[in-house]
């Protein structure tokens, strides 16, 4: 056990390093602003509490975007915990505009919508958070190989939805130095 | 080919924009309650757990408008309006001649100007009145704080359509709020303006007012306990929850403090709307936290 003034000292610091990208993941996922701020204030709790297994440097985000995404799992089950220590920042979130999605993208949300969650979480880990498979295989609790297959597959399925919809994108070429440098 | 580029390009919101959402003080008082919690609190946590919530469907579209689409502003807009008593639907009083019109039409250029004579006529009656005139328009006057009164709460329209607001200065007798319409629009308007509640109506705006504001307690800093309950029961508030502070510490009460333990004599610090119309009260023995 560190003692009390350490123990705080590393968490203010991975709680300043990680609160927005904590909060934008969890933004992402859910409109609805009560969730997202006890998903947020529930994921540093629980990293407050559990100080001793918070791995170190480059893992300690995907760690927490994987209690955020398993807090968040309870919220879509029904079990929801209203935390006092969300309360103002409830407050805050729900005081937000509401995001529109432009009507050009919506194709690209549809058919994330209609592809198991696995698949959606696994694109949306290297769309969104910008993670690399090795960071995946953290935040999912499983390896990294695992990850490029499941990618892999998830990558088809994703092209599949899009085409279902008659949406025309021309994809993108990869780029140097895209988050997945994984290739599966 | 790489469809992750695709979805970056779809993302709802950027980190940036998350951060910028939350206040300095909400991301620091996060921190520090977090700190605070101790072991009791933890073998406490399910003292607060919550029952899944019942889902108000009206509170719940307002706030989604934007996202979720026409038809449920279009529920919103029918339910919201309808109080016990009032005339909804086909049961009309004589011919609609014989009836002072709710909205009045003019013309300005290209453009149909339509505002509103009567801010509390039945919605169905708007809609028959832009009917008579060819246009498919739903309007909605719904209760508001006094600082929403007269603006936008939503809109749908295919584009084009204006929308005329009496921002602050919409009370229930008198609204300048309408809607500028071109000649050749042909399309479905949706609109729904804020006008000022009547006493003891409650607001029927979103979770996403102002905090404190959607329940109708404003101005609430530094008045007693006694005095910001009169004021909730006059808006028929019942939900209440009390958060305790003294001295920057929320101690002896981390998870909030019982209402039987409340002193009518504190002070309220803040009134936050908390989810589905229940209000979280902070308050303490001091006039401030």
């Amino acid at each position: 056990m560190p003692p009390p003034d350490e123990k705080r000292r590393r968490f203010e610091a991975m709680y300043a390093a990680n609160h927005d990208p904590v909060l934008g993941y969890v933004l992402r996922r859910t409109a609805d602003p009560h969730d997202a701020a006890d998903v947020l204030a529930e994921t540093f709790l629980t990293a407050w509490r559990r100080l001793d297994d918070v791995p170190p440097d480059d893992q300690t985000r995907p760690w927490l975007y994987g209690v955020a995404r398993r807090v968040l799992a309870n919220h879509r089950r029904g079990e929801r915990r209203r935390l006092a220590l969300g309360d103002r920042l409830r407050a805050d979130l729900a005081d937000r505009p509401a995001v529109e999605v432009s009507a050009d993208l919506r194709p690209i949300m549809e058919a994330l919508d209609g592809l198991p969650e696995r698949d959606r979480e696994l694109l949306t880990l290297v769309g969104w958070e910008d993670l690399d498979a090795g960071q995946i295989a953290i935040v999912l609790g499983c390896s990294r190989n695992a990850v490029r297959i499941r990618l892999h597959r998830a990558r088809r399925r994703f092209t599949r939805e899009l085409e279902r919809r008659g949406a025309l994108f021309e994809m993108p070429a990869p780029q140097v130095g895209v988050a997945n440098g994984d290739p599966a | 080919m790489n469809p992750e580029l695709l979805i970056r390009k779809a993302a709802p919101v950027t980190d940036e924009e998350a951060a910028a959402m939350v206040r300095p003080q909400t991301r620091a008082d996060l921190a520090d309650r977090i700190m605070a919690t101790t072991a009791e609190d933890i073998t406490a946590e399910d003292t607060f757990a919550e029952a899944p919530r019942k889902v108000s469907p009206r509170r719940r579209l307002l706030y989604g408008v934007a996202v979720v689409g026409v038809t449920a502003a279009a529920a919103v807009v029918v339910t919201s309006s309808a109080t016990p008593g009032q005339r909804v639907g086909p049961v009309q009083v004589g011919p609609p001649s014989a009836q002072a019109a709710a909205l009045s039409f003019s013309r300005e250029g290209d453009y149909l100007i339509v505002k509103v004579k009567d801010p509390v006529a039945d919605p169905a009656r708007y809609r028959r009145e832009f009917a008579a005139r060819g246009l498919n328009v739903d309007l909605t006057l719904a209760p508001s704080s006094p600082k929403r009164a007269g603006s936008v709460l939503f809109l749908e329209d295919d584009g084009d359509v204006q929308v005329i607001t009496a921002e602050g200065a919409c009370g229930p007798e008198t609204c300048g709020v309408g809607v500028k319409i071109p000649s050749s629009y042909t399309g479905h308007v949706n609109v729904v303006f804020g006008r000022t509640a009547r006493p003891g109506e409650q607001y029927d705006t979103a979770p996403g007012d102002t905090p404190g504001e959607g329940v109708g307690l404003s101005d609430v800093k530094g008045r007693t306990v006694a005095d910001v309950l009169a004021e909730a029961a006059r808006r028929h508030i019942t939900r209440i929850e009390y958060r305790y502070e003294e001295d920057g510490s929320d101690q002896p009460y981390p998870n909030g403090v019982p209402a039987d333990k409340v002193d009518k004599n504190w002070y309220v610090h803040d009134a936050l709307a908390g989810s589905e119309g229940q209000v979280i009260i902070f308050v303490g023995p001091e006039p401030t936290g």
